[in-house]
């Protein structure tokens, strides 16, 4: 026993520190059996010595095969070559006592097996030292699980953005992902692409271009790549897309492929496209008014309308007739794209638009038997639409427009022959009030000029002019003034004698003895009046002008006739301007002052239905005027709320542009009592109110717009352009006064101004 | 390039819709408009009392023409730019070399018509002893936009 005292105190105790070692230690013999195991190892294994010791290890744990060889394997290698062996993380389930409730408990372990040397060099014991890692293990599975719900939610989203192709690709731009949107929109399913080129949607015309590696290195170099072009779909139609190309980096941030997002777009492009197309038409008018203008007679322009209606609107044949009121029958005026050797009627359509004095119109001819249309469809139109000409209640004619390239019209196209149809009225119109106006004012001119004509003498050797009264009212000077040569030469208007001077000398120098010319004096007042001299010229030896007697004329007022007229022939020119500059205001501003792209297009829209109602007002009127009931209905009418908008006031005429304004103001007014006022209810209603005031001497307009059983009015935090248009705009077309009141139970504007000239004032 | 000094612009024009956008317009550009006058009486009474660097005027105002406004405003070196649906043929000889900007026309249309008629200007009134046009496009050297 001393022996062991002394030993104790000597020697370390190393079976007890064996078992105070917290990491679970087995000791095996080389056969594998147990020789002993410390207490860690008992307790996180559940077991009891007395259960494991003698016992083979794969007696001991027995069960899951995997981790029975791969141990057995590691154990065997250490026997043989004598050196540790760590082993990878393995599961080993552990039984649980019946006491803490039985089954198996999910462990995870790290062994390393280290083998013990005997004396005779050779393996004596394997030291299985095993690492209880479950924890850590779980850990990573629940990151890894929280990592792949992440993935799944990602791939969620790019699966169900079906407007989007969402696609990835390889380094060579070979796809390797490919969402159902990118099945949509390009057609190719996920398995028929996936391995094959991204290069296969771009269009041959960008492949031989080098438009897939540019995209590629732009994306590298700018960390995105965007495009908006053409692409192909499976079965090599085409589509509008925008798209962007980035590059797709690993963990590492490198490089390893492209992720593509592409939207099709084609829908806007086609909006944009038909706003091309109606520009397009806005063009055909103008350009059409202009050619009208510029033509003896309306028919004379038809060659150049019908190529234009042609090329943009597969209009076939044009056919105009004029209408013999006496004969009561329409003869064909001329015709476009209706081979020669045919002779044209008017047909029974044309017959019904003539009695009807509506449009009429027929499509799909080509498949229809009807016996009225056969003139038509022998000239092989498969639709036609006959549209009269009315001018102040007069049938003046018709005009006709013809397809062979489509079954039919679309409603645009004929709303835009029905424009034409008035434009082209309109020009025959004022052709035929300005023929009936010029022959009577000829016959005016010769009375005035008479009265004011003067015969004068002068004597260009010594310089003289002889005077007489009638020379005197000429020129703006008493009757009975005794004017020097100097005193006549100073009204001249600068630089008009040089004027006159050079005139006489080309004459003289021609052989001509007679000379006319045109030029302007300035009276004492100021005032700058045109003279005609017509006179007899003498020259001396040397061809200079000597001599002159002439009569001189007054024609100031036929210089301002001709600047009225220069102006009238291009009236209706400037009226067409003057409205495509309006709607483009109109456009400008409807867009500029929209909260989104769809209101502003609703608002232009809107906006040019009420200017176009006010327009077809005027243009049955012929220009001339309109009543303010009239323009008053439209506002009424326009939302359907006609029966709860009441108007009442007398008959007042306004001229074309107060007309416009006042349609304009009345449209934003009505249109913002349906969106927030009184028509947004049900029983909501708006009386508008005008009469005509006695005030001071003068007539005054006094109107009013009032909404009631609407919801509460709150006044707006930002005046509108509908504000602006109504309190700045209208108030200055009627140089008046326009308030809107935004009182609680329903908006008030009230409008007091002159009351509106009944017609334009000539021009001066 | 052009230095963007506002300019005070008088307008004599006498479709609303086109009032509005033009203000918007010539806003854009950096500019005052200064008058507005929808009839020829209107236009020749701010002609003759307002002070303007420049004049946008339709032709065709309410009925009468507006070349005695473009007159009067040429006599005070006031430059005018015509607008109108009119084409340049019905312009008198005399107003030929002043702008004329078919309508309809965009901002960037007006914007060149403007410094056309600005330089054209400063070379016209470089070779007369009175320079109206000094008043028209005024430098303001003591002008500090910075206090």
């Amino acid at each position: 026993m001393r022996d062991s005292k002394a030993n104790n105190k000597g020697k370390v105790d190393f079976h007890g520190i064996f078992d105070a070692l917290p990491t679970p230690f087995l000791v095996l013999s080389p056969d594998c059996r147990i020789v002993t195991a410390n207490q860690a190892f008992l307790d996180t294994t559940m077991r009891r010595g007395e259960e494991l010791i003698g016992r083979s290890i794969f007696d001991a744990f027995p069960g899951q095969a995997e981790g029975e060889s791969a141990l057995r394997a590691s154990l065997n290698k250490v026997v043989e070559t004598g050196e540790a062996d760590f082993m990878p993380v393995t599961r080993y389930d552990i039984p649980r006592p019946a006491e803490v409730g039985g089954g198996f408990e999910e462990r995870h372990w790290r062994p390393i097996n280290t083998p013990m040397p005997g004396r005779d060099g050779r393996v004596a014991f394997i030291i299985h030292r095993v690492e209880d890692v479950t924890d850590s293990v779980m850990e990573r599975r629940a990151d890894r699980a929280a990592l792949r719900v992440s993935e799944e939610i990602s791939r969620l989203i790019i699966e169900s953005a079906t407007e989007y192709a969402i696609f990835s690709m390889d380094l060579n731009g070979v796809v390797n992902t490919w969402n159902s949107g990118a099945q949509n929109l390009l057609g190719y399913e996920d398995f028929e692409i996936i391995g094959r080129s991204g290069i296969l949607i771009f269009t041959p015309e960008d492949r031989a271009r080098g438009a897939p590696e540019e995209e590629m290195r732009n994306a590298l170099q700018q960390g995105r790549a965007d495009d908006e072009r053409w692409h192909m779909r499976r079965d090599g139609s085409r589509f509008w897309a925008t798209g962007m190309l980035m590059p797709l980096r690993n963990d590492e941030g490198e490089v390893e492929g492209y992720f593509k997002i592409l939207r099709d777009r084609t829908g806007q492009r086609q909006v944009e496209e038909a706003e091309a197309h109606r520009t397009r038409r806005l063009e055909i008018l103008t350009t059409v008014a202009a050619d009208l203008l510029g033509t003896r007679s309306p028919e004379e322009a038809m060659p150049g309308l019908f190529r234009a209606m042609n090329q943009d609107l597969a209009v076939d044949a044009m056919l105009s007739f004029n209408c013999d009121e006496e004969a009561g029958v329409m003869r064909l005026a001329t015709s476009a794209g209706i081979p020669g050797d045919v002779v044209v009627e008017a047909d029974d359509l044309c017959g019904k638009a003539f009695a009807t004095r509506k449009m009429a119109y027929a499509s799909g001819l080509g498949n229809s038997q009807d016996p009225s249309l056969a003139f038509a469809r022998s000239i092989g139109l498969d639709a036609y639409a006959c549209y009269p000409m009315i001018a102040n209640g007069r049938l003046l004619g018709a005009l006709s427009f013809g397809t062979r390239s489509r079954a039919g019209f679309s409603d645009e196209d004929l709303a835009f022959f029905g424009t034409l149809t008035q434009y082209v009225t309109v020009v025959r119109e004022r052709r035929r009030v300005e023929q009936a106006l010029r022959t009577s004012e000829s016959r005016l001119r010769l009375a005035i000029d008479a009265g004011r004509m003067a015969v004068w003498e002068s004597e260009l050797a010594t310089d003289t002019i002889s005077s007489s009264p009638e020379l005197n009212r000429l020129l703006g000077l008493p009757e009975d003034a005794r004017p020097s040569t100097e005193e006549i030469r100073k009204r001249y208007y600068p630089g008009d004698r040089d004027k006159l001077l050079e005139t006489a000398k080309a004459a003289l120098e021609s052989g001509e003895s007679y000379a006319e010319a045109e030029f302007r004096v300035v009276w004492p007042d100021g005032s700058v009046h045109w003279l005609l001299l017509r006179a007899e010229l003498e020259g001396d030896e040397a061809g200079r002008p000597a001599r002159a007697v002439g009569v001189a004329l007054d024609i100031t007022e036929r210089k301002k006739e001709e600047e009225r007229r220069r102006l009238l022939t291009h009236e209706l020119n400037h009226r067409v301007k003057n409205t495509l500059a309006a709607m483009q205001a109109l456009a400008s501003q409807s867009f500029r002052n929209a909260r989104s792209l769809d209101e502003a297009r609703e608002s232009f829209l809107e906006r040019l239905t009420a200017m176009a109602g006010a327009h077809d007002i005027l243009t049955r009127e012929s220009w001339e005027g309109a009543e303010l009931r009239d323009i008053a209905a439209i506002a009424a009418h326009r939302f359907g709320a006609g029966a709860r908008v009441r108007l009442s006031g007398p008959r007042l005429r306004l001229v074309p542009r107060t007309a416009i304004a006042l349609a304009m103001a009345l449209h934003e007014l009505a249109t913002n009592a349906v969106k927030y006022g009184a028509l947004r209810t049900e029983h909501g209603e708006v009386a508008l109110t005008w009469s005509i005031a006695q005030r001071g001497g003068e007539q005054r307009l006094l109107m009013r717009w009032e909404e009631q059983g609407g919801p509460p009015v709150v006044a707006p935090a930002r005046r509108g352009f509908g504000s602006r248009l109504i309190e700045s705009g209208l108030s200055r077309e009627l140089g008046g006064e326009v308030r809107i009141l935004f009182a609680p139970e329903g908006i008030v504007c009230l409008v007091d101004a002159p009351v509106p000239a009944a017609e334009e004032q000539p021009v001066q | 390039m052009m230095s963007v000094s506002p300019l005070r612009v008088l307008v004599v024009e006498d479709e609303m819709m086109v009032i509005l956008d033009l203000e918007d317009m010539l806003e854009e550009l950096g500019h005052v408009v200064a008058g507005v006058a929808t009839r020829i009486d209107q236009a020749l009474d701010l002609a003759r009392s307002g002070s303007f660097d420049l004049a946008v005027l339709d032709i065709n105002v309410a009925g009468e023409v507006s070349f005695p406004v473009a007159i009067l405003l040429q006599q005070r070196g006031v430059p005018v730019i015509f607008a109108s649906g009119y084409d340049a043929q019905v312009l008198p000889e005399e107003f030929r070399r002043h702008g004329l900007l078919q309508k309809p026309f965009r901002t960037a249309a007006l914007q060149r018509s403007i410094q056309e008629q600005g330089a054209g200007d400063r070379n016209r009134t470089e070779s007369v002893a009175v320079s109206p046009a000094r008043a028209a496009f005024p430098r303001v050297p003591g002008d500090d936009h910075e206090h």
